[in-house]
């Protein structure tokens, strides 16, 4: 009897959890047939389950439409920028906070906890003012600077910065090794799970990123790949068909990614707060 | 130290790397030569119709390189907005703007644009009527080039009319409009017209426009609580009611909506003819029109549905070349025609009136001579008083729309709460 | 200080005393820049009037305005309105989901929750084109489907009613998984003697799951409401795409207004002002939240 319940139990978790899946997955799945359906038959009743043939015309039009290449090379080298430089300075800030005394740190650690706490569209505004002053807007600096010292990031690497024992640290310095040299050579290879997390985390944010590049860029060849696609949205005839499949271009570089990576990009995006 | 210095290297790199804005060709403004490259927005099938004429005008112009960029036309706005704000980043050298949106651009830039008279656009004021040109001269100046118009009509289905037993000319006002969409409705269960309920008031501002009006009147006064607003709005309320309008969604809903045979009449502007055509090749004979109802018998029938004019931002690098595609664009007839003939674009140059493409009759629209009878109206339709607050009134006016049909909103509340919140808008 | 000593050799620039200036520099520069200072900047915009390009001031005239605002208000409600219902769906999922996947009698756990997590990688606005194709009133799939099983098609976009529910459909979609996986993360530390001693005292599995699962999960729960909530008062892809806050400004949300003011308009003084009641807004509600999660 008992053994009989389980297998019931187990026939009903199974059963449940693949409803979910497939709620998960089935928009992928759309979203992929769609970009090798013409327009018109992507919005047919009954629905086409089936792909299409359509794949390399709408290709076509997309690329007419806008100079995809370029568009996904603009996202790729802002999101790869501004990774790489944010995780180096919030590494940089929260070794200083974690492992340095020094004269303001509470009150600057304070600070910058404070900072976490303010939404981005306070700043919207004046950020605009500045990158239109200093004549920024369509270029890369306008897009990766404002979010670039990230609050979230050097709260993170603080964190995780805590842990280097001070006794390496101590000792590097009676061999006479430079604070720099110290921190990159010694303290950065033991913070390896905890940069890829940081580094997942600002990735994704700055390639999924709509907003603000939707205010510094208005010429479309320095689109990144959510403006594009939004603009696309925004046209008086919507091509269905390119658009699904601008949008599958837009996921399959990240969706590789993270099928490589998946245990790190799960707990980089979720900003390093659940350890795997 | 050194990894430092690095540091401030590789970001010195970046930035560097970061700041090659593409900068147009920059031809000498002195000089007589035209040549360079400009780029061109515009959207939908005005941009279709740029880059087809392209070849055209490099015949004439050889020298000029021309890229257009389609956007939707919200999007354009609001990215050409933004490059005026900056002092010109990211601008085109020649854009495309619906008219009604004219005022309030010049009012917030007033050093945007180009005065076209200085450029001896001037020259061709007669090329066009007279309600076109007020519409492109802002306080004495010539800021735009008339591109298309948009004289506005009833259009029916043939078929749908003759199964439900009724007659077009027997359509003379808006409450004969009613009565057949509700037995079109009984008979065929059809609806009789589309509107994009919280989106787009358009058929509103036909009615304002019949009696008179925009969301202002002549003295630049509110228009929203006159007895005309009033009456419009009850009366797309009691389309509603009847429930003969079908809810499409934007400009995609209704181009669905006409080619699946959904609604039984779009009321609209000429150039809609060229999307009917293009996208529903099989409705061929099925078609037809008729001037819009009237509020009263023998009232006005006419109004104008969108048309936009060419403008050149003032900070174009290349003012001679983006002057040469404006006048060309707008005053060569062969274009203007390619325009009409593939796309519907309505040409606001009136020696294209008599060509034969406009005068001749349509197989596809019943074999009448559709076009000849919105070429004959234009003169007729009522000035309208459009100002710089027209893109907020038309938005609050679409949600009162929105309000009054969906929410069951009183006509009178609605109204003037609409008043109200475009008063505190204006309030700046 | 209490380490250093004079055996260390210094460096006369860079030494552990100085050291911390040098790291933290980048950053400082930065947030100094790009955040302290529009922060600042904007509180005194929402003080200001624009006409052209010239700024006044105009005392309290933006707040007087906010709060006759009936967009505002609209804007407000609906923010509140999805958060209400979205945020307690979603973690409600997302919480049965993850003690179905912690569950020993379920094999291919990095399956599911690859498969689970997927949505979450995807950008707000792909979700958004995504499901504007699948919720469209009269081709979608969506309405193919429930026609099915016999349910009229529902207007999803244009209807206000419906538009609030289609939001809330893709928010849920694409964040049920992330949530998820905290969870289960949260569930794996929770000591296995716990559940042991529950069932020998003969509590069942509902009974575990309220007294001891959601109890130690506490913290996390506490983590997912205050990061969901926050993330709804900043709501703006979605209603972007797939409703452009209409219809009648039903799916308006605070910082789709702020946008459309801002860079529609170009009101900045009024979108600071704005942009500085999402701001008072945000920290009372995390307050109240870490307060009444907190001391139940």
């Amino acid at each position: 009897m008992n053994h009989n319940n389980q297998y019931v139990n187990k026939t009903f978790l199974y059963v449940v959890l693949s409803i979910g899946v497939i709620v998960s997955i089935l928009p992928f799945y759309w979203m992929t047939v769609g970009s090798t359906l013409p327009s018109g038959k992507i919005f047919s009743v009954p629905p086409t389950f089936l792909p299409g043939n359509h794949l390399l015309e709408n290709a076509k039009t997309l690329n007419e439409s806008l100079d995809f290449l370029k568009i996904m090379w603009n996202t790729l080298f802002i999101s790869v920028t501004y990774t790489v430089i944010s995780v180096l300075i919030s590494a940089m800030a929260g070794y200083a906070f974690a492992k340095f005394e020094f004269k303001g740190k509470s009150a600057m650690f304070f600070i910058i906890l404070c900072t976490l706490m303010i939404p981005f569209q306070v700043m919207l505004i004046p950020l605009f003012e500045i990158v239109v002053a200093l004549d920024w807007l369509n270029t890369y600096q306008a897009i990766i600077l404002p979010t670039l010292a990230s609050p979230f990031a050097i709260f993170l690497m603080r964190q995780n910065m805590l842990s280097v024992p001070l006794s390496i640290i101590e000792s590097a310095r009676i061999d006479g090794a430079g604070e720099f040299k110290i921190f990159f050579s010694i303290v950065l290879p033991t913070m390896k799970p905890a940069l890829a997390a940081v580094a997942i985390f600002s990735f994704m944010s700055q390639w999924n990123s709509l907003l603000w590049p939707l205010i510094t860029l208005n010429s479309k060849d320095m689109f990144t790949l959510p403006v594009a696609l939004s603009s696309l949205v925004g046209l008086a005839r919507i091509d269905y068909g390119q658009l699904m499949l601008g949008t599958t271009l837009s996921i399959i570089p990240v969706l590789i990614f993270f099928l490589i990576f998946q245990k790190h990009f799960i707990s980089g995006i979720l900003g390093g707060s659940v350890k795997e | 130290m050194k990894r430092m210095l690095m540091l401030v290297f590789i970001l010195g790199i970046v930035l560097a790397g970061c700041s090659n804005k593409s900068s147009g060709g920059g031809a000498d403004l002195d000089s007589d030569e035209i040549a360079g490259e400009i780029t061109v927005w515009g959207w939908d099938v005005a941009a279709a119709t740029f880059k087809e004429s392209v070849e055209k005008f490099n015949e004439k112009y050889p020298d000029v390189k021309v890229t257009v960029e389609e956007f939707g036309s919200g999007d354009l706005y609001e990215k050409l907005t933004v490059g005026l704000v900056s002092r010109g980043s990211g601008l085109p050298d020649v854009v495309l703007m619906e008219d009604e949106r004219i005022p309030g651009y010049v009012s917030q830039f007033p050093e945007g644009f180009l005065d076209l008279s200085e450029m001896g656009y001037d020259k061709h004021d007669d090329l066009f009527n007279d309600a076109k040109i007020q519409n492109v001269v802002q306080d004495g100046k010539m800021v735009a080039a008339p591109w298309d118009i948009g004289p506005a009509g009833m259009f029916y289905r043939v078929d749908i009319f003759e199964e439900a037993g009724v007659s077009a000319d027997d359509i003379e006002t808006w409450d004969d409009f009613l009565e057949a969409g509700i037995q079109v409705k009984e008979k065929t269960g059809t609806k009789m017209l589309p509107i994009d309920i919280s989106n787009y008031d358009g058929v509103f501002q036909m009615m304002m426009q019949q009696q008179g009006l925009s969301y202002f009147d002549e003295d630049g006064e509110f228009a929203f609580e006159t007895d005309e607003a009033k009456r419009s709005m009850e009366m797309i309320k009691k389309f509603h009611e009847n429930d003969i309008i079908l809810n499409n969604s934007g400009w995609d809903g209704i181009v669905t909506a006409t080619v699946n045979g959904d609604v039984a009449t779009v009321p609209y502007g000429v150039w809609y003819t060229g999307t009917i055509m293009d996208q529903a090749p099989d409705l061929e004979g099925k078609w037809d029109m008729f001037y819009l109802p009237a509020f009263e018998e023998g009232g006005n029938r006419y109004a104008n549905v969108g048309g936009s004019s060419l403008l050149i931002p003032s900070y174009t690098d290349n003012k001679n070349a983006a002057y040469a595609f404006t006048e060309f664009f707008t005053t060569d007839d062969d274009t203007q025609l390619l325009g009409f003939e593939k796309y519907g674009l309505f040409p606001s140059l009136k020696s294209t009136y008599d060509s034969e493409i406009l005068t001749q009759e349509s197989a596809y629209f019943n074999n009448k001579p559709v076009f000849k009878n919105f070429a004959d109206i234009v003169d007729d339709v009522p000035q309208i008083n459009l100002t710089k607050d027209y893109a907020k009134a038309s938005k609050i006016m679409s949600n009162t729309q929105a309000a009054i049909l969906l929410e069951d909103k009183p006509v009178d509340q609605a109204l003037s709460d609409a008043k109200k919140q475009l008063e505190n808008e204006m309030k700046k | 200080m209490k380490k250093n000593n004079s055996t260390i050799k210094h460096n006369k620039l860079i030494n552990p005393k100085t050291a911390p200036y040098y790291f933290l520099a980048p950053s400082v520069v930065l947030l100094v820049i790009f955040t302290l200072y529009p922060v600042i900047s904007s509180f005194i915009l929402s003080f200001q009037g624009m006409s052209g390009v010239d700024k006044y001031f105009v005392g309290f005239d933006n707040y007087i305005r906010l709060f006759k605002d009936p967009i505002f208000y609209k804007s407000l409600v609906n923010t509140f309105q999805i958060l209400i219902v979205q945020v307690p769906i979603m973690l409600s999922l997302a919480i049965l989901i993850a003690v179905g996947l912690n569950s020993s009698l379920i094999k291919f756990h990095g399956f599911f929750r690859v498969a689970y997590f997927l949505p979450a990688i995807t950008a707000l606005v792909a979700a958004s084109i995504i499901f504007m194709v699948i919720l469209d009133s009269n081709y979608g799939v969506a309405n193919y489907l429930l026609s099915l099983v016999g349910i009229d098609p529902i207007d999803w976009l244009n209807d206000p009613f419906w538009a609030k529910v289609s939001i809330i459909v893709v928010m849920t979609w694409r964040w049920t998984g992330y949530n998820m996986v905290i969870f289960l993360a949260g569930l794996q530390t929770i000591p296995k003697d716990l559940y042991e001693a529950a069932s020998i005292d003969g509590a069942g599995k509902v009974k575990q799951f309220f007294f001891i699962t959601i109890p130690q999960l506490k913290p996390v729960f506490i983590f997912t409401v205050v990061m969901s909530t926050i993330g709804t008062l900043q709501l703006f892809d979605e209603a972007y795409i797939l409703t452009t806050g209409g219809p009648n400004n039903a799916t308006m949300t605070i910082t789709l207004y702020l946008y459309e003011t801002g860079f529609k308009y170009f009101e900045f003084g009024y979108a600071s002002a704005l942009a500085y009641v999402l701001v008072v807004i945000i920290a009372i509600i995390s307050w109240v939240q870490m307060k009444v999660v907190g001391d139940s």
